[in-house]
């Protein structure tokens, strides 16, 4: 499959071993650079955790690591659902927008594995991601967690080829954008209030928090599950043709 | 030698193996997966460096690998979509196009 991609088969131009071994030695030497650079190096000292440490009343949060994500360094945050959601714009097509959030597919055949997993699994993922989000505050978890879970299930339904989640209709659109949305319109409303983009106030910061995370897990959920099933839809278009019947 | 340093000098190995894949690899599908090996190998860097002591450790190269595996995911997403793209173009369609705009066109100045 793909053989057209591989370069080598469409004839190299190049000597393959001798390209192969200047690489190699190129490599090793930079792996040499490196690891002698970082035994130079004594990082024990550095970095920001003192400073972190001292501020985390501030955050809202007690989980550093979330600290940092939502407060500290929100615009890193706030960029990355963005490019998040540009993939996903630039991977969809762009078509079907009266289409129900679900679609029944043709019925495929019967996996008892797949729709037991599809049973027991898929609700008992949405409720772990739920609690991932919550624990997030205080100790290791998120909304990127919860995202990844979240997408998980929508990956088992997928799996399962009865049921198709429609990534291009309206609904998941909104499911997708409310992320950036939400965060966005915290940082503008946050301008207004405190005199800065993403400075929370200090009574309300964890329930801010909470509320731009439980709506980026959202769009995180779906992006990461739309991304899945495009480029299944990408490379077997076949499957998808045909007998689509609309529910709902 | 602590742990930390042999985790370190791992990511480093890790990085370089993607690197080396990524140079050498003919085909696309390859070179993409080097590329994920070559960004794990610096995740694992930036989580040991992140590491203090037994219980400390600092938030911050942790909260940029989370960013960067979500940032990873997308990214290889749209490479994996693009080269699926690129092996369904239709070659004698696009044979027919690259005839059609080698003919020679008649240029006003």
């Amino acid at each position: 499959m793909f053989k057209k991609l591989d370069t080598d088969y469409a004839g190299a131009a190049v000597d393959k071993n001798a390209s192969r071994l200047s690489v190699s030695i190129l490599v090793a030497g930079l792996l040499v650079l490196l690891v002698t650079a970082l035994l130079g190096y004594d990082a024990h000292d550095v970095g920001l955790e003192p400073l972190v440490t001292q501020s985390i009343e501030l955050s809202g949060v007690t989980n550093p690591v979330t600290a940092v994500l939502l407060n500290f360094r929100a615009y890193d945050t706030l960029l990355e659902i963005a490019v998040l959601l540009i993939v996903v714009i630039a991977v969809l097509p762009i078509d079907d927008r009266r289409t129900a959030f679900f679609r029944r597919v043709a019925e495929t055949k019967h996996d008892l594995v797949l729709s037991a997993l599809q049973r027991w699994i898929a609700p008992a993922l949405v409720i772990f991601a739920g609690y991932l989000l919550w624990a997030g505050a205080y100790q290791p978890g998120g909304a990127f967690q919860a995202g990844a879970l979240l997408a998980g299930a929508c990956v088992l339904l997928f799996q399962g080829g009865t049921y198709r989640i429609n990534y291009t209709s309206s609904i998941a659109r909104l499911l997708l954008v409310i992320g950036l949305i939400i965060f966005v319109a915290v940082g503008l409303a946050l301008i207004w209030v405190e005199g800065s983009l993403l400075t929370y106030p200090l009574e309300s910061s964890s329930i801010l928090i909470l509320l731009i995370e439980a709506c980026a897990t959202i769009s995180i959920a779906i992006a990461l599950a739309s991304l899945y099933s495009s480029l299944f839809d990408t490379a077997f278009p076949a499957v998808n043709m045909g007998k689509n019947e609309s529910i709902t | 030698m602590t742990s930390e340093l042999l985790y370190m000098i791992a990511g480093l190995g890790l990085f370089s193996i993607g690197l080396s894949g990524v140079l050498i690899a003919g085909h696309v599908m390859r070179k993409i997966l080097a590329l994920n090996v070559m960004g794990v190998g610096i995740f694992m860097f930036l989580i040991a460096l992140a590491r203090k002591s037994e219980s400390v450790f600092d938030p911050v190269p942790h909260a940029m690998v989370l960013t960067g595996i979500v940032i990873a995911v997308a990214g290889t997403a749209l490479a994996l979509n693009l080269m699926v793209r690129i092996h369904n173009i239709d070659e004698t369609e696009l044979e027919r196009t690259r005839q059609e705009s080698a003919k020679p066109e008649k240029i006003e100045l």
